[in-house]
């Protein structure tokens, strides 16, 4: 396996929140995504600021999984896909990396909580394990289940089972699993639909919370949701990008007819 | 159940549902209770011969279950045999099969489940594994004989017997760990990767401990399979009369079902009364086999969450 070199350091943060003047950090130009021979995403461009959520919208079956998964090549664990096009990350080709090195620097947390059938500890210390990480144990577990706001509730019962959480609690357990391995990108492929109304709201304070610190994708069927929590939003159709705007402007205003139908709830 | 008559009738309907009717509703019920009644008659049939059988062997092994049967050599005199070379061979039959079949079994099945690509190729493997699992085991006693025996030069050792038995019992063990690598949900694998682990990353760490309990119930009754097998081992070579423990997998061999086999064939009465202690002793080890299994199951269950 060669491995295109990911740039080791993080580059130092800029103070501002979202400079819309400044290239992108995560780009993605032309992507095709195959499986076998049907096209699940065609000819998609679209730009994701640093320190900031872009929400996918689309109906089901529109490409906006397929979409999410290619940016951590996570869609390459169906046998038989193929992509075209470039996906970079400060400048480089995550396409032509190697899918583990993409995986430690492109987070992701899944549709229904997953956590691992380990400790609570295990379960955010796992991943910098197996990626080598030498620095404090202890101290990187409190501090991604304090962003992922869980450590409060868990901090006197780390050695306990992950799977005896509450469903809310194990959904942020995956974000606090996902921030451990301190990625630059954090992919969420509907975090809260399999989460109650309560529970769903923790989240999304979290996705707020992370979006000022890291570049957030996330893909939800949830249009308020998509309005509180991101700045940017793009609108799939049958594997094509409709319409990417602002979310303001793209709930508000729609330049595209299919975006006005959907945002309006006429169809999906 | 019983709310048939406070039902409103429905005109349009009720002329088209002829078994709606509850005159045809207690001809369905009957039906329902001749077949209840056939499968009780066909569990009890099972459990009443096998009790049975079970209380035969221990009425005839009774009298000479005695201590020594366990820590004396066979003898050509009833009153002095005993099983001690067959349970030794039997026990080192077992490990030296364990140590073939299990690793072999498993890595195979991680193969096929987690690193082959799906296709033909795999499909074939697969059905051909569960091919070999339905192959009578005296036909793995001749691949062992012209195999380990004669081309590989090992005699009719231990290590012949236990390589065959290990042939045996190896399509088991990649079945049933292929159906419990395929029990674990999508998502754990995901959540594994995600992380950026490597593939063997995510087998070691968490798909063979989910796996495990699984993989662990087929290898054991793979092994209860193996202990009782007599075919394949008379076809090895196997000895009947050894009078000496073994030194090296390179020794002879004995095994309970062959010391049985050997008794039941001696002419003089007494022998079939050993021949019913051994099949006790066999049993017992094979329900130990079992205990076993289901206690490391419950641990590894335990463990998994």
């Amino acid at each position: 396996m060669t491995t295109a070199p990911l740039t080791a350091e993080r580059p130092v943060p800029t103070p501002v929140l979202t400079d819309p003047t400044s290239p992108p950090r995560l780009a993605i130009d032309r992507l095709d995504v195959w499986y076998g021979e049907s096209r699940a995403v065609q000819n998609a461009t679209l730009g994701f600021a640093d320190r900031s959520a872009t929400a996918l919208i689309g109906p089901s079956g529109s490409g906006k999984s397929t979409l999410l998964r290619a940016i951590n090549r996570m869609h390459e664990i169906t046998p038989g896909t193929r992509t075209t096009g470039s996906i970079t990350l400060d400048g480089v080709n995550l396409l032509d990396a190697d899918p583990v090195l993409v995986r430690r620097r492109v987070g992701m947390v899944f549709q229904a909580p997953n956590p691992f059938p380990k400790s609570i500890r295990d379960n955010v210390a796992w991943g910098a394990r197996i990626n080598g990480y030498t620095g404090d144990m202890d101290g990187l577990v409190e501090r991604a289940l304090r962003q992922a706001a869980l450590w409060d509730e868990v901090k006197d019962r780390l050695g306990s089972r992950a799977m005896g959480l509450s469903g809310g609690q194990q959904q942020r357990l995956c974000i606090a699993r996902a921030l451990a391995i301190e990625p630059d990108v954090i992919l969420m492929d509907e975090p809260t639909s399999a989460l109650d109304p309560k529970s769903t709201a923790q989240v999304e304070e979290t996705v707020k919370e992370l979006a000022e610190r890291y570049t957030v994708v996330i893909v939800t069927h949830n249009l308020g949701q998509a309005q509180r929590v991101s700045q940017q939003t793009a609108f799939l159709l049958n594997g094509s990008l409709v319409e990417v705007a602002p979310t303001q402007e793209l709930f508000e205003n729609p330049r595209e007819v299919p975006t006005r139908d959907y945002v309006q709830g006429r169809f999906g | 159940m019983s709310t048939a008559a406070s039902l409103p009738p429905d005109a349009r309907a009720d002329g088209l549902f002829a078994a709606a009717t509850p005159e045809a509703l207690a001809r369905r019920r009957r039906r329902g209770s001749v077949l209840h009644a056939t499968a009780i008659a066909a569990t009890a049939l099972g459990l009443v011969v096998l009790g049975l059988l079970l209380v035969q062997v221990a009425v005839e092994a009774a009298p000479w279950l005695r201590p020594h049967l366990l820590t004396e050599y066979t003898s050509r005199i009833p009153s002095r045999a005993g099983l001690l070379a067959a349970i030794v061979g039997t026990f080192w039959l077992m490990v030296l099969t364990a140590a073939f079949a299990v690793p072999v079994g498993v890595g195979a099945a991680i193969y096929l489940e987690e690193y082959a690509r799906p296709g033909p190729f795999v499909r074939f493997v697969g059905l051909n594994i569960a091919n070999l699992a339905g192959v009578p085991s005296v036909i793995y006693g001749v691949l062992g004989l012209a195999l380990f025996v004669r081309t590989l030069g090992f005699g009719a050792s231990f290590l012949s017997g236990g390589l065959t038995l290990g042939l045996l019992v190896l399509p088991v063990i990649v079945i049933a760990t292929q159906e419990a690598l395929r029990a674990i949900p999508r998502g754990l694998r995901e959540a594994s990767y995600a992380v950026g682990a490597t593939r063997w990353q995510t087998v070691r760490s968490h798909l063979l401990p989910q796996a495990a309990p699984g993989a662990l119930t087929g290898v054991i009754l793979a092994l209860s399979r193996a202990i009782g097998d007599t075919a394949p081992l008379l076809v090895v070579g196997a000895a009947t009369f050894i009078a000496f423990l073994p030194a090296t997998p390179l020794d002879a061999f004995s095994a309970l079902p062959i010391q049985i086999f050997n008794w039941t064939a001696r002419p003089q009465a007494d022998f079939r009364g050993l021949a019913a202690a051994g099949i006790v002793i066999l049993l017992a080890v094979l329900l130990v086999m079992n205990g076993l299994a289901i206690w490391l199951r419950s641990r590894a269950e335990t463990r998994k969450s």
